[in-house]
Order: C-alpha cells, then structure tokens, then sequence
C-alpha cells in the first residue's frame, strides 16, 4: 500500500509525463518547421512533382484543295517508349512486351537496357497493338494491386505516348505537291516542307499535371491542345480536277508507253493552278517505297527543252514589238536553210512561203528562226525573260529550278541563236511554260503561278492569303489576240493538232517535239512530245501544258500530247461549269439560246455572247441551273441514280442536270445524296462518294 | 459484477478523445482513399469504420471485468501470441515480401497487433508480483528481458522491424518505471552502442537500405528515398492552413506511398494544414498524459503497469509514426494509431485504450 502512494513514483510519472510531452512539443515543432518556416519551398516542390514540363504535341495542319477537301490531315496515334535507367528487370519485361509490341526479345531488351534516359520502343502502334499495349498495363495494375504495391511501379516507365502520324487519304493524288514527312511529323519534301513551319504548329511546353506514376493526368483531348494546331493549307489544286489530269496523263502515257508524263491545269487570269501531275507519281503515305524520280515535282523541279512549243513565245513577241504582222510572209527554205555553211536548220515538211499564221499553224523551224533574227538578240532576251524563262517563278515549293535561257545577245554562232525559236537549247520547267503559257491567254498580263490559296488557322482565321498577283504586261492585248488566233488554227484543219480541241468549243494551242538532251547531245531516239493549249481561244479560261515523255511509237506533240490535252480540256471545262452552245444542251446562262454557231469559224466555236457569259473566276456556279431551259433538252428535274457509274458517266449525267456535284473517292459511284428520284432544284449541289471496285 | 458506479465512473472524457482521433483518422482515410477504390470494392474508410465499431464492440465487452483478470489471462494471451507468431513463420500470408498476416477464414489477423497487448499484460503482471525493493540490476532484467526479447525477435524475423523494436520499446518503457539501476542503465546504453555495429550484417537489405535512406533520402530520390521525400513535401507542401479537404494533390495524385496505411497523417497534414496537425497533435498529447494520469491515479501496482504499457504503446506508435512521416526518424512501418487503416492495429489500439479506461473507471475499486 505503501507503494501506491509512492511520491517518488508519483513524480517519476509526472516526469514521464513532461518528457513525453517535450518529445510531443518536438514532433510539434517538426510539423511547424516543415509545414510553416520551409513550406513555401515544399509546396514548390510539390508543384514540381506536378507541373512537369512536358511538350505539346503540337498536331500538323491539314492540306487541303480550294474547295475544302482533305489532301493531307493527322491522326492520332501512339507510340511504346521507355525510359530504360528506371526499369529494374530489363530481361523480365523484354520477354513480356516482345510479342505485344511484336518486337525481337534481344532487339527489345537492348533497348530496355540501354543508357539513354528515354527511348523508343515502337513508333506509331497499330490499333491492334495499342490495345495489346493497355491490356498488359492492365495486367501490370491488377499484379501491383494483388501484391498491394501502390505508388510507381518500374512498369510505369514504359507507356504509350501520343502522337500524330500523317496521313494521305487521296493516296497518290498530288502526292508529289503534297510532298512527306518524316515520322516525327517534320517535312522533308513539297508543301509539306515548304510551309513546315505553318503546318507544324507552335511546339511549347506546358505544365501539366502529372501523378505519381508519371501518367498525365488531363484527358486525352488536352493532350493535343488546339492552340499548337498548325495552319492548314488551302490549295488552289482542285481535286476533281487534278484527278481528271493524273487519269488522262496516265492513260496517255500507256497508251504511248512513254517513260513518264507532265500535265498541268492553270487559270489564266489568276495564275491559279488547278492541277499538277507527273508520272512517275507517288503515294506520300509511303514516300519510301518510291525513287527520287517519283518523289519530286518535276513540274517545278525539272528543266525541260520545249521544242517548237516555244515558237509561240518567239512570235508572240514579234507581234508585240511591231515587227511582223500575222499576214507578213516568210520564205520557209523549202526545208533546209544554210545559215553559214556548215549550219542549218531544217523543217519537218518543206514549205516555201509561210504567213506569220501558217508559221505557228504548220510549226516552220526555219520561219520561226527568221522572227526570231527579225527580233534580234537582245530584244528576244528580253522578250524571253519578260515571261519568266531563265528565273524561277517564286512559287513557294522547294527546289524550283530556274530553267536556262541563253544570253543570246553574246551567242556568236547563228545557228545557236537561231534554235530558241524553235525551243532547243533551252530549257524550262512546265511551270513557266504554263505560266507564259497563260499569260497568252490573259490578254498579254503574266500572273504569279498560284499553288496555295491561303493559310488559315485551325479555327479557320486566315493568317496569310495569296491573291492573284499580276507580275508585268509582257504583251499588248493585240499581239495577245493575235497570237491566239494563230495558236486557234493549229488545232483547226490543217494544223499540227487539228481536231485537238475539245469538242464544241475552240482551243489555241501549240505542238512540240523535243529531242531529249541525253548527256550533252541531242538523242535520236528520245523524245517530249509537248502539247501547250488554251480554252477556249477567244477568251480561255484554261491555260493546259501535257508533256508526254519518251512515248514509243510516234512522237509528235500533236499526236501524243494533244489527244491528251483534249480529254483534259473537255472534261476539266465540263467539271468547272462551262458548255459548248450545242442545241440540245441548255446554254450558259444570260445568253439567249442562238440557233447556230455564226459562220466563219470552221469549228463550231462558242459564240461570242457566250463566251462572254463565261463566269471566268467563279467556277463554282453552274450556269444552266440558273436559268433552267424548259425547251428540249431540258435539265433533269428529279435526282438521277448514279450509283455503279464511272466519274466521268456521273459528271455528264449531272451537268445535264444542271446540278453541281462534290465527287470523293476514285472508281464507281457507291453512295449519292439526295437519292435517286429525289427532286432537284436549281443550282443544286450533290455529293457522290466512289470507291474503286477491289 | 457490475456496479452502477462504473457507470458514474466511466471514463466519458477518454471515449470521447477515442471517438474523436477515430473520427478525424475515418475522414482522413475517406480523402486517402478518395479517387482510388477500385470499382466495386469497399473503400477502405468504410472497412476502417466496420473496424472500429468492432473494435469499441471488444472495448466495452472487456470493460465488464475487472483488470485484476487480465492477470490470469496474461500468461495464456502471451503464449499463444508466441504461438501465432511462430505459426505465421511456417504458414502466414506473404504481402510485399513479408510474413506477417495469418489467415483466419476471411479475416487476416497481424499476430504481432496481438502481441503488443500481451507484452503489456504479462509484464506488468511480472513486475507487480515481483516485490518492489529496489531498483533492478542486471541479473533482474533477465526474465523481463527474455519475454520481451522471444516475440520481438520473431517479429523482426518476419521481417517487421518497426513492429519487433515497438515491442522492445513497449517493454522498456514498463521496465523503466519499475525502476533500474542508473550503473545498469548506463551499462546497457554502452552495450547497445557498442552492439549496433554488430547487428548491422543481421538486417535485411531493405532494412539497411531504409537507414541509409534515412541518412541521407536525395540518394535514391525515386527509389527508397521516395517515401521520405514524397511525404515530406505533401507535409510541408499543406503549409499553415492546408490543401483543404480532399484537395491535397500529393496524396490525391498517388504522389504518397502508402497513403492509407504508414503515411495516413501525411495526407492529413498536407490537406489541414499545420493548423490541423497541430490540432491533432494536440489530441495525442492529451490522450498520452492522459494515460500516465490513470497510472498516476491507479492505487494498485498492476493497474499502474497496465497503463503505464498502454501509455507507451500508444506514445511509441504515435511518435515514431509522425516522426517518419516528417522525417524524424527512419522508415519503420509502425501504424499511427486511429489514422492508419489496418483491422488487426486498430483493434490492438481499442483493447489497449480498453484496458487504460478498465484501469480508470476503477480506480475507487477494490478487489473484483
């Protein structure tokens, strides 16, 4: 009893007692050291932890055509990746994600043990093996739940990352103008390259919010945020249109068998190229599967010999300058002129005398020579850049060449003068011989060649546009006229091309055929065959280039190339809203319906109050539909079924109809809107979907 | 048996500090599980309450004997703790590469929980038997030493350190206020100085690899250094008024190891701030002098043991948990009472505090 009332141990608890309480004061004071004195700097770190900075992935700009269809667009996709100095068991997890990432077990584990800090397991999963990869993270959370390990897991080191992956839904349509990327999304080649830095987006970094794990923890959605989109690219290609070329140019040239091919649609009054095809072509989505040859634009990026094509340019700047008049009579030589000598030029078919027309009609080596030295030296040097030849266009695509042009004013010998004017010696890219090309067609003015449109923001802002731009008058509006009048009569009986304009309307144009230069010499047996052509020739409203190259059999720019040019001329106007005043057809809109073409054109030519009519820049709209014609003939009042119809069955079809169609997709008609039978009002537009038929 | 002033007697202050620190550690834990129970499952709040409801369930059955009973149930309680632990070596239930769990149909059960009472029950029966004379020497340590000594080290091997050197600090703290020899105490401090050195080629790797950490935690920041680390930038990152309830983003965003168990308090701290850990500081002071004023108002040797192991069972979990949790003291794995989630702990803890209250409401009480 005594004990119990021990004050000793009484005390010795009391003692315990404030002992204990000064260990409490010191955790206490543990708690207010780091929570309040050094808080700041905890809570900063805490931020740390949270707010790594991680980059934006910034997501590619679309490419699209001038009516808004997707030429090039990004797709979500992710990719394995590893940050190997955290993995503990390298072996053990290269055997287990070898068969889901479909990798090598060696090839995967030397990745997982190497000494980089972050690595790549696999770029761009599949779908398939994106869901194989979140089914073994599956695996790995319930194995880390059943052990109840919480926090990281070495497994975390190893995740998916998204990313956007380029993707060219028209395959090989424009795949050369398209250009590629390489699979961090940074162009290598065309549009793509060119305007890089517009597509990409703005890379930055943000802080984003991230667990412990290391697994971001916004949603998907604000993992590509919409500021760091890139610009898209509007063209100025025209889809329909540039499948229309790529189709003709490749059924040209195996018909002819030819080694490759160039076509290219531009607006002469804009400068606006509305198709752009080569052959070899490529598809971007593999751009390694294919040669250089097919990779580049050589549109823009080759310099070819025009050959007589040019003659137009020669004479064209004769007129201008006042020194021949298109009755002004040259003696062509009977074939073989001698210059000096030893020098001399020859013509396909011995003529005798020639008009300045009948010159570019039957396409005279010899009377195009005699302009040209009509000319002289130095104004045909200046005549000759004055169109743009010898200078890149400026066209905003990589790798344009400049082509070459010779100082003739220095040239000494005659005959190497003399050859310009019929195109050898020199050369050029078929952008500028379009573009010279057109600006024959726009009453002597040389636009700027216009590839893109306008770059807009993924909002839709516009950020830059490219309007038309007039570079310089190289022509008076007579020598304009005049030269296509000449250029008309090729195409006309007794032209190098006669019959080559599409049919019920004119066309001016101009054959060549040009030796290919194979080392430093001419070859004998490799040719262009070239085919430059405006429609229609009173006021045109296409400015059409087909080079056919190496084709076998026959070689003439008029049988080649022309047939070509034709087909693209007659679908390509058709496409744009544009039709020949033929009775049972409707007529454009505003003119009255004439009877007859007036006489005096041996062609059944547009009249010329339709021609006027002609809606020049607006494409768009289709004229008949405006004032639908209940005369015979008439436009379809309800919805044809197109379904099972070729592209070209489909667009005959409804521009009797009067209606404007948006054509996706390549091969037979599979879907339409609105259905058949549906009833049609005027100046509607319908939408067909074609698929090619496997 | 029951008298109507045991009612009157009732230690209605020591409940209600009870309900309170269990209240704060169920809402804690609801904002430590919060975000992360698997769909399905129950959380792990809800568990703890079924736990505590249990546990007080226990609580108030113990509370109709009288103390003086736990003297002869302390033998048997002891043994068959030692048995449990020697059981779970051969049979128990492996989680994170220890042994520490045997499973008793659906229930788990954490011998080394059970053996935290015993020790408390069979030494205090011990020294109240013993004739109070003087002060121990060494020769009278033996015995003690020995029981404390056989269940500690099973559960050290299981691995648990914390859980083994609780028992050992449960079991001097009892000794202690029996009174040693300061000779003998100066000799066994010099023996244990000496004597860690030696120990340091027994620990596990883990274990060594959890003092050098504690040296030195920026080494291996993302690996054992984590734990350390992470929870003190969650304390410290609560500042003086907190995050705010379930706001805390260390804790919320898996930042935390072992949130909902070792670290609960560092969930709480970073989402209450200093303002509420001071508050439930606070709470602990009060409940661990509390312990020691029933020791002081206890008239009879073994009541006074009791609680004086109860105080120190609490006071050593409490305050080597914060400590970890803050830094203080190495990474043991020692449960904060009321604010880790764990049935066996919890109810371990409410029998404790059953025997602190058992000894206060009778402390007029003579005889059973």
């Amino acid at each position: 009893m005594s004990y119990f009332l021990n004050k000793w141990v009484r005390l010795r608890l009391v003692l315990v007692g404030v002992f204990l309480a000064g260990l409490g004061l010191l955790v206490t004071g543990r708690f207010l050291h780091l929570q309040v004195l050094q808080g700041g700097a905890l809570r900063e770190e805490a931020e740390a932890y949270l707010r790594k900075m991680t980059p934006v992935l910034p997501e590619r700009g679309l490419i699209l055509d001038r009516h808004g269809a997707e030429l090039a667009v990004s797709t979500r996709v992710y990719s394995a990746v590893a940050h190997p100095r955290q993995l503990k068991n390298p072996q053990r997890l290269a055997r287990e994600l070898a068969p889901v990432l479909g990798l090598d077990v060696k090839e995967l584990q030397e990745l997982l043990t190497s000494e980089q800090p972050f690595v790549w397991l696999k770029r761009h999963l599949t779908p398939e093996r994106e869901a194989a990869f979140r089914a073994w993270q599956e695996r790995v959370q319930e194995r880390a739940q059943k052990k109840g390990a919480a926090g990281r897991q070495e497994e975390d080191a190893i995740y998916l990352l998204p990313e956007s992956k380029r993707f060219y839904p028209q395959q090989t349509l424009a795949g050369p103008i398209l250009g590629f990327c390489n699979i961090d999304g940074v162009g290598l080649e065309g549009l793509e390259y060119q305007f890089d830095r517009e597509l990409y987006g703005k890379p930055k970094k943000v802080q984003r919010l991230m667990d412990a794990r290391g697994r971001i923890v916004v949603t998907e959605e604000k993992a590509f945020d919409p500021e760091v989109r890139g610009h898209n690219l509007v063209l100025t290609i025209d889809r329909t249109i540039q499948y229309i070329v790529e189709k003709e140019l490749a059924k040209g040239v195996a018909k002819w068998n030819a080694a490759g091919g160039y076509a290219m649609v531009m607006r002469p009054q804009t400068g606006e190229i509305l198709a752009m095809a080569q052959l070899p072509t490529m598809d971007p989505n593999q751009p390694g599967r294919y040669p250089e040859v097919a990779r580049k634009n050589r549109n823009l990026t080759e310099a070819l010999e025009p050959g007589s094509a040019f003659k137009i340019f020669v004479v064209a700047s004769a007129l201008d300058a006042g020194l021949v008049k298109p009755s002004d009579r040259y003696h062509c030589e009977n074939g073989i002129w001698y210059l000096t000598a030893k020098e001399r030029i020859r013509d396909v078919h011995p003529y005798g005398g020639l008009t300045v027309q009948q010159i570019i009609q039957k396409s005279s080596n010899i009377g195009s020579a005699k302009i040209a030295n009509r000319l002289g030296p130095a104004r045909l040097d200046d005549y000759l850049r004055a169109f743009g030849f010898g200078s890149r266009t400026g066209i905003p695509f990589p790798g344009e060449t400049p082509g070459l042009v010779k100082n003739h004013s220095r040239i000494r010998s005659p005959l190497d003068r003399a050859t310009t004017a019929f195109g050898q010696g020199i050369s050029v890219s078929v952008l500028q011989l379009t573009t010279a090309l057109a600006a024959l067609g726009n009453d002597g003015v040389l636009m700027r060649p216009l590839l893109v449109k306008e770059i807009v923001t993924a909002q839709g802002e516009k950020v830059r546009e490219f309007p038309p731009y007039p570079v310089r008058r190289v022509l008076s509006s007579q020598a304009a006229r005049q030269i296509l009048a000449m250029m008309q009569t090729v195409t006309e009986p007794g032209g190098t091309a006669a019959g080559m304009a599409p049919p019920g309307f004119t066309a001016a144009g101009k054959t060549g055929t040009a030796q290919k230069v194979v080392g430093r010499a001419f070859s004998h047996s490799k040719f262009n065959s070239v085919f430059v052509g405006l429609v229609p020739a009173e006021q045109p409203v296409l400015a059409i280039t087909v080079i056919i190259d190496e084709s076998k059999g026959a070689i003439y720019g008029g049988v080649v190339a022309a047939p070509i040019f034709r087909e693209i001329a007659t679908q390509v106007l058709r496409v744009l809203g544009y039709h020949p005043p033929t009775p049972n057809l409707p007529v454009l809109a505003g003119a009255k319906k004439t009877p007859e073409p007036p006489a005096g054109r041996q062609n059944g030519g547009v009249t010329p109050a339709s021609v006027l009519a002609i809606p020049e820049l607006l494409p768009e709209v289709v004229v008949p539909a405006a004032a639908p014609s209940p005369k015979p003939g008439e436009p379809l009042r309800v919805m044809p079924d197109v379904r099972g119809l070729t592209i070209r069955q489909v667009l005959d079809l409804l521009h009797q109809a009067g209606v404007r169609c948006q054509l996706e997709g390549s091969g037979l008609a599979v879907e339409q809107d609105p259905a058949p039978g549906a009833e049609l009002t005027p100046g509607a537009v319908c939408s067909v979907k074609f698929r090619s038929p496997l | 048996m029951f008298d109507r002033r045991l009612v009157q007697n009732f230690d209605y202050p020591l409940l209600m500090l009870v309900l309170l620190l269990a209240g704060i550690g169920i809402l804690n834990l609801y904002s430590a599980g919060f975000n992360r129970t698997p769909e399905g499952a129950t959380p792990v709040y809800l568990k703890q309450l079924y736990w505590l409801a249990a546990g007080l369930g226990l609580l108030f059955l113990t509370l109709l004997y009288h103390y003086r009973h736990y003297e002869k149930i302390a033998t048997p309680l002891y043994v068959l703790s030692v048995v449990l632990l020697v059981l779970v070596m051969v049979a128990g239930k492996t989680v994170s590469g220890s042994r520490r769990w045997l499973a008793l149909g659906p229930l788990t059960l954490q011998p080394s929980e059970l053996t935290k009472v015993a020790i408390i029950l069979v030494l205090s029966r011990y020294f109240s038997r013993r004739p109070q004379t003087a002060p121990l020497g060494l020769r009278d340590l033996l015995a003690p030493g020995a029981l404390a000594l056989l269940p500690a080290v099973l559960i050290i091997k299981q691995p648990d350190l914390g859980s083994g050197l609780l028992v050992l600090a449960v079991a001097g703290g009892i000794t202690l206020f029996a009174g040693v020899r300061w000779q003998t105490l100066t000799l066994l401090g010099a023996a244990a100085a000496a004597g860690a050195p030696l120990a340091w080629p027994f620990l596990k790797d883990y274990q060594k690899q959890r003092l050098l950490t504690f040296l030195d935690p920026e080494k291996d920041p993302l690996g054992s250094g984590y734990h350390i680390i992470q929870s003190k930038i969650a304390v410290g990152s609560g500042q003086l008024w907190g995050k705010g309830f379930l706001c805390g983003t260390q804790s919320q965003l898996y930042f935390l190891p072992e949130q909902h168990t070792d670290f609960a308090f560092s969930v709480f701290a970073e989402e209450w701030g200093f303002a509420g850990s001071a508050v439930v500081l606070l709470l602990y002071v009060g409940l661990v002098l509390y312990g020691l004023m029933v020791a002081r108002s206890c008239r009879d040797r073994f009541g006074q043991y009791l609680a004086v192991g109860v105080t120190a069972l609490l006071f050593w979990q409490i305050f080597i948990n914060l400590g970890m949790v803050t830094g203080l003291v190495p990474v043991v794995g020692i449960p904060l009472p009321f604010f880790s989630y764990g049935g066996s702990s919890l109810i371990s803890t409410l029998l404790a505090l059953g025997v602190l209250m058992n000894v206060r409401m009778r402390r007029y009480l003579y005889g059973g």
